[in-house]
């Protein structure tokens, strides 16, 4: 659907060159939720604007729908500018335009006729949950609401890829959560392929379903998220994700436990519940859970568990190599 | 005194007569002339429109040589030019073209200010949509710009009113010419109050209409 090849960006100011985005190829297929996640200034912003062209390319190419747009200009970049949908972080809706004011101009400048226009503008608004706000100014709206519209407006002319520049980064967490729902919805009930850029890492997780990782310009690790989380390769998304899934312990229980404190990575809710037992049972050791939390990849668990072992010196050493080979992870955090 | 004022009463409509004819069609021409300058500042400044700094450059320098020469000046230099559009070098006529001219050029920066004012992110939502220049000009821009292009069309109104006072010197009359003639030339001084107070009034009245507009067409709150 979209693809990426050797792309770079850089922006030359006073005599200074940024290069905000260095040589970066990456796929994103038809039907994806594509989350590109880093942090501030990673060039995240930058390189999805390459696809509707609101940011030229340095070099490389963009492709969308199989075609090299980069070179796109005049009537064939409005063109392609009608069939990509694009939300930001700031909902960018007219103030002085109505909802139904805001949805219309984009049908109008698509070219659709009056009726139509009136009966798309309704059916969008039953999808986005709003059809008793046609006639409301964005000021009266809340932001969930306002991205709410700006999703409609971005969905009108039957666009098949939506660009979401951190389309939850404004609001709470209550109403990103009900932002990214309807988002989900967009992907599967009309198809629509999405790519989104965050720094929030929770967002990813909870919609994407193939994620790139994205440092200082560059793309340092991109696959299908539940990978990427479970078993993340490069040192900065290892960082990224370590700290979500870090946890610090607490000084007084360092100083009195005895025994290792290991950190085990499960897949699945219960998965760690059998080979605890068993072990403790086998090797005749005592399990103290120290930290326990089970994560959500999009529908699939991840469990996290923080347990200090106390036992004989060889059955604590056996039971860890029990539960390496039992577990997704196992890792010997602290040792008293 | 109540005699004296009487007396002029037909003066007095004469005067705000000339005084509404010159302050009305300057401001016409100041809304078109100087609002296309300002959109013209606008959008050879912007790279979403037609950056180009050559031209944002020399009509920005001349809207600055016509804003800083004085009025008075700048009138009798374009005389000869108002000869030529309207016919004659005197009478208020004569007046409305080197008005319109300072008015367009006081108001093609404010205008540039207004549109500027309008959200960069708004604009680009209409670029992503594949809208071309001109529609976004047309509806977005302006509608967007509109209670900001009101409230700056309500200080050009006044400030031409001012500048309308001293058409007197070429025989445009007009209120402050007749405060002028009678109360500073002839010492009545009730005369000069009374044509005092209409421009107080007026100028009252175009602030109160510019807000009533401002309220009506600003959603932003
Ligand atoms: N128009 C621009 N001109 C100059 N530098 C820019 C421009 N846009 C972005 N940059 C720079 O490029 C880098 C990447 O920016 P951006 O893509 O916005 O990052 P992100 O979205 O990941 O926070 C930053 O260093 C930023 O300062
Ligand atoms: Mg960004």
């Amino acid at each position: 659907m979209v693809e990426f090849r050797e792309v770079s960006v850089a922006f030359h100011q006073n005599k200074k060159t940024v290069e905000a985005v260095k040589n970066v190829s990456l796929k994103i297929e038809k039907g994806d939720i594509f989350g590109i996640v880093g942090g501030s200034g990673a060039g995240k912003s930058t390189l999805l604007r390459t696809i509707n062209l609101l940011q030229p390319v340095t070099g490389g190419d963009v492709l969308v729908g199989g075609r090299s747009i980069v070179g796109y200009k005049g009537e064939k970049l409005r063109e392609l500018r009608k069939g990509v949908g694009m939300i930001f972080q700031h909902f960018n809706l007219a103030e002085n335009k109505t909802v139904e004011q805001n949805i219309a101009f984009v049908l109008k400048t698509a070219g659709w006729k009056k009726v139509d226009i009136q009966k798309r503008v309704r059916e969008l608004l039953e999808f986005v949950k709003l059809s008793d706000k046609a006639d409301v100014y964005p000021s009266k709206l809340s932001g969930g609401q306002k991205q709410r519209v700006a999703i409609a407006r971005a969905l009108a002319n039957h666009t098949d890829i939506l660009l979401c520049d951190e389309p939850t980064s404004a609001l709470d967490a209550e109403t990103t959560a009900s932002v990214l729902d309807l988002l989900r919805e967009v992907n599967q009930k009309l198809g629509v392929t999405i790519i989104m850029i965050t720094h929030e890492l929770d967002v990813v997780k909870s919609i994407c379903n193939r994620t790139a990782v994205m440092a200082d310009g560059e793309v340092v690790e991109t696959g299908n998220v539940y990978e990427v989380f479970t078993n993340p390769q490069h040192p900065f998304t290892q960082q990224l994700i370590g700290h979500t899934q870090h946890f610090e312990i607490p000084q007084e229980i360092q100083s009195s436990i005895s025994g290792p404190v290991v950190k085990l990575t499960y897949l699945g809710e219960r998965a760690a519940e059998a080979v605890l037992s068993q072990t403790a049972a086998d090797y005749n050791v005592r399990y103290n859970i120290l930290h326990g939390k089970i994560e959500y990849i999009g529908t699939k668990p991840l469990g996290i568990l923080y347990v200090n072992i106390t036992g004989d010196r060889s059955d604590v050493e056996q039971t860890i190599q029990k539960l390496a080979e039992r577990t997704y992870r196992t890792e010997v955090v602290f040792h008293a | 005194m109540l005699e004296n004022i009487l007396n002029l009463r037909e003066d007095i409509q004469l005067a705000l007569g000339q005084t509404a004819f010159m302050v009305l069609t300057s401001l016409a021409a100041a809304i078109v002339f100087g609002g296309l300058l300002g959109l013209l500042l606008y959008t050879t400044s912007n790279p979403l429109f037609l950056k180009n700094t050559v031209v944002n450059r020399i009509v920005g320098v001349i809207l600055n040589v016509i804003r800083s020469v004085p009025f008075l000046i700048l009138m009798i230099l374009l005389l000869p030019l108002s000869k030529l559009i309207v016919g004659t070098k005197i009478g208020s006529e004569a007046v409305v073209v080197p008005l319109s001219i300072a008015s367009s050029a006081f108001f093609a920066r404010l205008a540039e200010a207004s549109f500027s004012e309008v959200s960069r992110g708004v604009i680009e939502a209409a670029v992503s949509s594949g809208a071309t220049k001109l529609r976004i000009i047309t509806g977005i821009l302006i509608p967007e710009a509109l209670p900001s292009l009101v409230k700056n069309i309500t200080v050009t109104a006044i400030s031409i009113l001012g500048f309308s006072a001293m058409a007197g010197l070429v025989g445009g009359g007009g209120l402050g010419d007749l405060a002028y003639r009678y109360g500073y030339q002839r010492y009545q001084t009730e005369i000069m109050i009374v044509c005092v107070a209409i421009l107080v009034i007026l100028v009252q009245l175009l602030q109160w209409l510019g807000d009533w507009m401002v309220r009506k067409l600003d959603k932003k709150l």
